[in-house]
Parts: C-alpha cells; sequence; structure tokens
C-alpha cells in the first residue's frame, strides 16, 4: 500500500500560499484597530475583507 | 440574553462544529478552524447582537492571544529541529533505553515526568511541542506520542508556568491562595496518578500498567506531596516545577531498580559515522533551555529586565445589542524578550553555536532547520489563529457565560461537584487554556456554589483541576504536539482518543469533589 507524495514544488507552493494566509490573518486584525482607534472605518472593513480572504485560504488550502 | 435550550444550542454551535468536523470527518485544526470561525461570526452577529465594531475589537484581541501561543511554537520548533539536525534526538532516543529498556517506563520518563516539569518552567505547548517529538525518536507512533505528552503533564497545567492559572483564579474570585491552594493541590495531586496510569496504558498497554503501576503510585505521591507542601507554604508559584524535578530525580532513581534496569550505562553513543559524541553537548540544547527558564524566572534583575519591552494593546468596553458587556481591559501582554518564546529562541541560537563548534552542525545547517520549521509551523499557526479567533468571539459576545449558566442551572447541589470539573474543562477545552477557563468561569463557579451552598473552595479547586486537565485535550494544544510530529493534516487522529482518556482524570476529579464534599473537607 503506497500513497503517491506530492512533487517537492507543491509542497513549496502550499507553504507560501499558507504563509500569505498567515501574514493576511495577522495583520488584518491590527489594520482593524488601528482605524477603529483613529475613526476611519473603511480599514475595519478592509480588515474584514483580508481576515475572509485568509480564512477561505485556509479552508482551501488545508 | 435569556437562557433556553435554542439559545444554549446556538452558543455551542462553533464547538460543535470543531467536534464534528475533527472527531467525525477527521478533519485538520485549520479546516475545522476555520469553519468554527465562520459559525462563531454567523451566530455572535445573528443571534448574540455583535455589531461590527465588536467582532473588529475581539479580532484584535484574538491574535494576540495567538501570537503569544505561536510564539512559543514556532520557537519549540526551532529548538527541536537544531537538536534533531545534530543528531540529538537520535542519541536521546538511544540513550533512554541505555537508561531502562523499559518501554512503558521510557514513555513515563518522557511523557509524564519531563512533560510535567516542562509545563512547570514553560506553559502553554512547550510541553507537547518538546516531548513528543522525543517520543517519536524512541519509536512510539505519532499519535501515541502526542497522547502521552499531552495527557501526561494535565496535572502540572494549574501551577504550572508559575501558577499563572492560579493566580488568576484569585484574581478572578478575590479570594486568598491559603484557602484555595490546599484543595486545589490535593485534587491536581491525585491526578497525576490518573495522568501517570494513562501514559503507561499508551505506552505499553494494560501489561505496562500492571507492570509500572506500583511505579506510578509512588512518584505520584511523591509529586503530589511535594506540590501539596509547596502550595501550602504559600510557594505555589514553584508548585508544579518544583513536583516534577522531585518526580523527575525519584524516576531516575527508579530506573536503577532490578525491575527496570539494564546493565548499558549511560554513556556517550557511537553514531553510524563512528564519531563519538558527547552526551552533555547532546543534551545542551534542553539543558540551556532549563537553565534560562529558572533564570529568567527566578533571577529579579534578569526578570526586571526581560519585563522591561511589553507589546499590548488596549481594548474599550464592548457591548453587544443584547446588553452583554465586555469591559474595558488590556489585551494579552506579550512580554517580548522574558517569553517563553524569547527563552526557546534565546536556547535555539546558543544551541546551535555549541552544535556548530563541537562539529554536530555542518555549515549552513541553518537552512535544513529552518525549511521543516516552517513546513511544521505554518499549516498549525492557521489552526491556531482560527481557534483562538471563534474562542474570543464566544467570550466577548456572552456565548460562553450561556453555556456555563446553562450547565450549572440544569444541575442542583447534589450534582454540581460533579459537574463543577467539566465546566472547567469545557472552557479551558474551547479557549485552549486553564488561565481563560479561570477568566471564564471562576467567578460564575463561585456564584453558583455559593447559591447552592456549597464550599466554595472546593467548587473552585474543582473548576481549575477541570481546567487544568481539560486543556490538554484542547485542538489548540492537539495542533502543537500534532505539528511537531508530522501529522499536521491529520490532528482528527488524536482527537478521538484524547478526548477519550483525557475525559477520565476529570471523572476522578469529579468523584473526589463529591468524596470530599460528603467528608465535609474545606467547608
Amino acid at each position: 500500500m503506497s500513497s503517491s507524495k506530492p512533487p517537492a514544488w507543491k509542497k513549496r507552493w502550499r507553504v507560501q500560499i499558507q504563509g500569505t494566509a498567515l501574514i493576511l490573518l495577522t495583520l488584518a486584525p491590527f489594520l482593524m484597530y488601528s482605524s477603529l482607534q483613529n475613526q476611519v472605518p473603511v480599514g475595519m472593513w478592509i480588515g474584514f475583507i483580508l481576515i475572509a480572504l485568509g480564512m477561505t485560504i485556509t479552508f482551501w488550502i488545508s | 440574553m435569556s437562557l433556553n435550550l435554542l439559545n444554549w444550542i446556538l452558543a455551542f454551535s462553533p464547538v460543535l462544529v470543531v467536534l464534528i468536523l475533527m472527531l467525525g470527518f477527521r478533519w485538520g485544526g485549520s479546516k475545522a478552524g476555520a469553519l468554527a470561525w465562520l459559525t462563531a461570526l454567523i451566530a455572535a452577529s445573528l443571534f448574540f447582537g455583535a455589531g461590527a465594531e465588536l467582532i473588529a475589537y475581539t479580532q484584535a484581541k484574538a491574535i494576540l492571544l495567538s501570537l503569544d501561543v505561536l510564539y512559543i511554537i514556532w520557537t519549540a520548533l526551532l529548538l527541536y529541529h537544531t537538536a534533531d539536525e545534530a543528531g540529538t534526538v537520535r542519541m536521546i532516543g538511544k540513550a533512554l533505553p541505555a537508561l531502562t529498556p523499559d518501554r512503558t517506563m521510557q514513555g513515563l520518563l518522557l511523557g509524564w515526568l519531563f512533560a510535567s516539569f516542562l509545563q512547570g518552567m514553560g506553559g502553554f505547548g512547550v510541553p507537547v511541542a518538546v516531548a513528543a517529538p522525543l517520543l517519536v525518536g524512541l519509536r512510539f507512533t505519532p499519535v501515541q506520542a502526542v497522547l502521552m505528552a499531552c495527557l501526561g503533564h494535565g496535572w502540572a497545567v494549574n501551577f504550572g508556568s508559575l501558577a499563572t492559572s492560579f493566580q488568576t483564579l484569585l484574581a478572578v474570585t478575590n479570594l486568598p491562595g491559603e484557602l484555595l491552594g490546599a484543595p486545589s493541590a490535593v485534587l491536581l495531586g491525585i491526578s497525576s496518578f490518573f495522568c501517570g496510569t494513562l501514559v503507561a496504558l499508551i505506552a505499553g498497554g494494560w501489561k505496562g500498567v500492571r507492570h509500572t503501576l506500583p511505579a506510578v503510585a509512588f512518584l505520584s505521591l511523591v509529586m503530589g506531596v511535594t506540590q501539596y507542601l509547596l502550595v501550602t507554604l504559600g510557594l505555589w508559584t514553584l508548585g508544579a516545577t518544583g513536583a516534577a524535578i522531585v518526580g523527575l530525580l525519584a524516576g531516575f532513581a527508579l530506573t536503577r531498580l532490578p525491575r527496570f534496569r539494564q546493565e548499558n550505562g549511560f554513556h556517550a553513543s557511537a553514531e553510524p559515522d563512528g564519531k563519538k559524541r558527547s552526551m552533555l553537548v547532546a543534551f545542551s540544547a534542553y539543558v540551556i533551555l532549563v537553565v534560562l527558564a529558572f533564570a529568567f524566572n527566578l533571577i529579579p534583575p534578569l526578570e526586571n529586565f526581560s519585563n522591561q519591552v511589553v507589546f499590548t494593546l488596549k481594548f474599550p468596553e464592548l457591548r453587544t445589542s443584547l446588553g452583554w458587556i465586555m469591559p474595558a481591559e488590556n489585551g494579552r501582554k506579550i512580554v517580548l524578550l522574558g517569553h517563553p518564546g524569547a527563552i526557546l529562541l534565546y536556547s535555539s541560537i546558543i544551541a546551535y553555536i555549541i552544535y556548530r563548534r563541537a562539529g554536530f552542525l555542518q555549515p549552513g545547517a541553518y537552512k535544513k532547520i529552518l525549511a521543516p520549521m516552517l513546513r511544521g509551523s505554518i499549516n498549525s499557526s492557521l489552526g491556531i489563529v482560527a481557534m483562538v479567533g471563534m474562542a474570543v468571539i464566544m467570550s466577548n459576545t456572552g456565548m460562553t457565560n450561556l453555556l456555563a449558566e446553562g450547565l450549572s442551572r440544569s444541575f442542583g447541589s447534589a450534582l454540581y461537584p460533579v459537574v463543577a470539573p467539566f465546566l472547567g474543562a469545557l472552557g479551558a477545552f474551547i479557549t485552549g487554556s486553564n488561565n481563560n477557563a479561570n477568566v471564564l468561569f471562576g467567578a460564575l463557579q463561585m456564584r453558583t456554589a455559593e447559591l447552592l451552598k456549597l464550599s466554595v473552595p472546593l467548587i473552585l479547586a474543582a473548576q481549575t483541576a477541570g481546567g487544568s486537565l481539560g486543556s490538554v485535550m484542547a485542538p489548540a494544544k492537539v495542533i502543537v504536539g500534532c505539528s511537531t510530529v508530522g501529522l499536521g493534516d491529520n490532528e482528527g487522529a488524536v482527537m478521538r482518543p484524547i478526548l477519550g482518556y483525557g475525559l477520565l482524570p476529570i471523572a476522578g476529579v469529579a468523584i473526589m469533589t463529591v468524596i470530599f464534599m460528603l467528608l465535609g473537607w474545606w467547608q
């Protein structure tokens, strides 16, 4: 019983996409916090979009 | 928000999603976490009156908590891969069988005693992240390794990490440590026996349990008594650390008994390339970790220096449209230079230099260290960010409180002592932390105990003991363990057995609480 392993480029690509999602999920809350503190609501909504994007990537790639 | 069955189910829905997807469908933590986060977001917005601003602030709180955890995970993996690349893990794998050939005893030394010691020194995730790969090095399966490393240190969480969780319980209840220390130490001291027995069961089956039962009983007695003495003498910050050190020394002494003994000594071992390598140098990564952890916690000037750079955010009062209020607070403080993650980072750098000078590492070895570290940590980091995001949404919108209220109101004074530790465990399971469970439910448990005319110290001890033992089953912690043993996409394989095993010590705490209540102790 042997399972075919994904090629190295695919692994690297997966790690890079996941890394991108992690960066989005890490930075977006700070953007939202900063926007709320400075009363710039548009930043909060951009933050929400970035988090939604990060979570979608997480769900899709995992 | 009024308490009724529909609201309770809605509040429970994110946790239910995690349980169904991870246990039923064996999804990984990151994938299940993303969907659970979405469930919490929808439930909070549609049914619990959370506005966009409140949700935005919860995500900022959540990322602070996540970074606090990720700091440890990333650096623990760095230390592990540095040691692994230097061949140390392989050497420990050879050295331990030389100390004792008994597989169950090896499992107990690493998965129970060493993991408990690391919990005393480090905190969230460190015992699992460090001990689980070492157990795999001893040819335990990855699932066995994560189960042993998680379950083995459950008893040490409350008084571990300089008793942070216990201090939090004192803070939220405004009760003195002298009142709560003794029942907590007794419940957790007895729990150490359950934790050790579970590790023996996973390592060696029932045969292993029978073979090591006297040793487990002796070691848990030694650790339980040490912890009780330290706690009742007011030294609860060293409760788990001191107990685990005494336990480790007693454990090493036990391996000299004919029952667990082998003629081979604990000497330098020859590697396949024929080079003799010093065991002291090989262990240096972990020795440095222990020395630095003690130094940063016990040397005041060093502690003061490390506390100088703190990263945190201030949050305003948050209010849902249904009237749930989260008071203004400081977010999680990340002490950048004195954090357990920082100590792991210093240890990794010093160990790298030592290994490099000793010839254990080749030039450019850092590339071979960083690549698997990145691969192992990113997926689990995503899982943790999603899970913590879910937990913070739940606690900031009153969902978690509603869950606790539902459980406490459903049971009368006769049954509540049984429920109390499970409530603590539920809080820890959701939030991944005994500390957070005490924040969430500490005051609630106290009020319920007063209303039901039950012993407040005993109920609070049951709460924190349940939280301590329940935190090791939390998906966030399981993800940490899985990421270090190559189970990064298959956390579900660990979640199912860990819930089965992990509920047993909590049931033990529930039974002990009832017995102590009937005996009239700590009234």
